[in-house]
């Protein structure tokens, strides 16, 4: 029987049907010797298709569950690979599905510099995110100065309390309650 | 979250799968599983029809060609889609993704003939009134859908709406073939929205709700 030091040569997916059968009969040694050897294959498959690489791990989690629940339904007569595929696109287009349907994908980090200089300063996409550039018209102009500096350009607090002449609590408290209000304008 | 932690909580959640896994037992394979369905369902069928009578003009029918093809049309369908619903238990349907089409093709000729047949004959909207097809409907479509149901919950499926529509399919075309065999109505109005709609808008509700159905 091939255990972890003796299977170099045994084909994957020839392994990974004898572990699962063996996994079926109730053999844990066996069992956890298949979810970890099948780890860096369902990384392989999700990792090129998801936006945010931190999804991959928890995936993965969802993935070995998923394997756990549905194992009954695995054939020895039939490759395993195939039917670990299916449940890893299953599981991938759940997710997706899921973050598709939540608003986490239409609501924008302001506090990331990287998408302000390119989204809302940037006049190439000034026609783009109105609502974000007339939040910040309604600010008063001293606020939306320190915010500005801070939030978009990346000066730091002490920069911006010496050009403002402000204390540097007092910046850091007037960007945090500009960025309270825009949360609250913007949703 | 770091690497280190992501690491711990995959081992940490392998530990605790390994500590839960009990022997299984294996699936039968989906063929086993459905014959007896099939039989079942279509006996069942026709000892609920012969209970309530066969229609009167049974015997000319089925020396009608239309008629009888119009029925096994519909018994391929039913068939083909039990078979699909079962196959549809395994995550990756054994590899025979192909037997989707099968149903699917057969349903849609159904519809095809069906309207056809309204097109030729013309279409009158029947009275919607609680009657004897209804409860028939629900004599031939409820143990049926009731048993399949049973079988289709012991797999796991990566196409739940599919798997639902599938068995609505199958326990539709079923309680079909048994109002054709004891109302002795012709009148397309009544076929189509009598006897085949109920069971197409109870296979859409059911693959709209698939997900909570079939969960994993």
């Amino acid at each position: 029987m091939p255990l972890s030091n003796d299977n170099r040569d045994i084909p994957r997916g020839e392994l990974w049907r004898d572990l699962a059968v063996r996994a079926q009969k109730g053999d844990q040694r066996a069992y956890a010797e298949l979810l970890r050897d099948i780890i860096p294959f369902i990384k392989g498959v999700v990792a090129g298709g998801l936006a945010n690489p931190d999804w991959v791990d928890d995936l993965v989690q969802d993935v070995l569950i998923s394997v756990h629940k549905s194992l009954s339904t695995y054939s020895e007569d039939r490759p395993f690979r195939p039917w670990l595929m299916a449940i890893i696109q299953f599981r991938r287009t759940d997710l997706l599905r899921k973050y598709y349907k939540s608003a986490g994908n239409r609501s924008v980090g302001l506090e990331d510099p990287a998408f302000s200089n390119t989204h809302v300063t940037n006049p190439a996409f000034s026609g783009e995110l109105k609502d974000i550039e007339a939040a910040l018209a309604e600010l008063p102009e001293k606020q939306r100065k320190v915010f500005e500096m801070i939030k978009i350009h990346g000066y730091s607090a002490q920069e911006v309390a010496d050009e403002m002449g402000m204390t540097v609590s007092a910046v850091k408290v007037s960007a945090h309650r500009t960025m309270n209000k825009l949360k609250d304008r913007l949703g | 979250m770091s690497e280190e932690k992501v690491q711990q909580d995959t081992d940490t959640l392998i530990d605790s799968l390994c500590s839960e896994l009990k022997p299984c037992c294996k699936l039968p394979h989906p063929f086993w599983r459905v014959v007896p369905w099939v039989l079942f369902a279509f006996f069942y069928v026709i000892g609920a029809v012969y209970l309530q009578g066969f229609r009167p003009d049974i015997g000319s029918q089925m020396k009608n060609v239309d008629f009888v093809f119009e029925l096994l049309l519909v018994a391929a369908m039913s068939i083909s889609a039990a078979f699909c619903a079962v196959w549809l238990c395994i995550p990756d349907m054994r590899g025979q993704t192909w037997m989707v089409s099968i149903p699917f093709t057969l349903f849609f000729a159904v519809l095809l003939l069906l309207g056809l047949r309204a097109g030729l004959q013309g279409f009158v909207m029947p009275q919607i009134e609680w009657c004897f097809c209804y409860k028939s409907s629900i004599l031939y479509g409820l143990i049926p859908a009731f048993t399949i149901f049973i079988i289709s919950t012991k797999g796991k499926t990566t196409h739940p709406d599919l798997l639902a529509f599938m068995v609505s399919l199958a326990v539709g075309g079923l309680g079909y073939l048994g109002l054709r065999l004891v109302c002795a109505s012709e009148a397309m109005g009544h076929i189509l929205v009598i006897h085949a709609l109920p069971y197409l808008l109870f296979g859409l509700l059911a693959a709209l709700i698939a997900k909570r159905i079939y969960r994993w």
